[in-house]
């Protein structure tokens, strides 16, 4: 799933280390995710939006649209 | 830009290039010196891929061995940005290279014990199911420190492997008993359980991304 989560990483002054550390993930999760090998869980996707005080689909975006719409 | 991406990626190639080279160095040596001890024409087919497989367990956990006793040395010959997230890493990695240590050295035994052979066949039994108890118990211990993704990788792995294994020995089996080719022999069935799980691990873990240069 495409994400802007690098973007959101980089504009607060974090590293990937930093990032997983506050997250209480690896550093390899969290650099699968930036290159979208890896979705999170919804858990730590809510968490990632607390973290930089945002909505969830501001970091993810979900191209699927509803049958109809 | 441009100037910021060649920047990023000299490091990056210099690292993979050092990786392969490292890499390279020691599969060819132990596979040249390892294998030619091993294998001096008196081994079949099977017992020489058990120990090629064992080799491989062995040598990746050395390397990962290397790389916690030298956590610089090791950001620069395993696939981590530095030093550090060996360190943050360090209680999982011991425990991998433990355990692929155990197992390699586990399976190598294996084709080399015999009724002559200066490892009897129990020695060899015993110290194949010691290895899996380390593994056992390693793997229980370090799973309340995986993080989500380790842990799907975990689950991704054992679904590949449990396909593929089980694909291979069910059409091989079938094949067989139609006597359509010759039936396994145990040190096969131990290298394609041994080396399916090796290569699910590696499909896995390519498929999140894991084997990419960083």
């Amino acid at each position: 799933m495409e994400n802007h989560l690098k973007y959101y990483r980089e504009k607060a002054g974090w590293s990937q280390g930093e990032l997983a550390r506050r997250l209480g993930v690896s550093r390899q999760t969290i650099n699968a995710v930036e290159t979208d090998k890896y979705d999170p869980s919804l858990p730590l996707a809510l968490r990632m939006a607390k973290l930089f005080a945002c909505q969830v689909q501001e970091i993810f975006i979900d191209h699927w649209e509803a049958e109809g719409n | 830009m441009t100037i910021i991406a060649s920047a990023t990626k000299t490091p990056k190639m210099r690292k993979l290039i050092i990786q392969l080279a490292f890499g390279g160095l020691i599969g060819g040596l132990a596979g040249y010196f390892g294998l030619g001890v091993l294998d001096d024409g008196a081994m079949a087919a099977d017992q020489v891929i058990v120990s090629g497989i064992g080799l491989v367990y062995l040598l990746m956990g050395l390397i990962v061995g290397v790389g916690l006793i030298a956590p610089k040395l090791g950001s620069n010959i395993l696939n981590v940005e530095d030093a550090d997230e060996i360190r943050d890493q360090r209680r999982i990695l011991t425990g991998s290279a433990i355990c692929m240590v155990a197992l390699g050295a586990a399976l190598m035994a294996l084709p080399l014990s015999g009724p002559d052979s200066a490892i009897s066949p129990l020695s060899a039994f015993g110290g194949l199911l010691a290895a899996l108890v380390i593994l056992t118990v390693i793997s229980i211990r370090d799973w309340k420190y995986y993080d989500e993704m380790m842990l799907q990788l975990s689950r991704d792995a054992g679904n590949i492997a449990f396909c593929g294994i089980g694909g291979t020995l069910l059409v091989w089996a079938s094949a067989a008993s139609l006597g359509l080719i010759a039936a396994p022999t145990p040190l096969a069935l131990v290298a394609i359980i041994s080396g399916g799980f090796l290569l699910a691990i590696f499909i896995a873990s390519g498929r999140r991304g894991l084997l990419m240069p960083r």
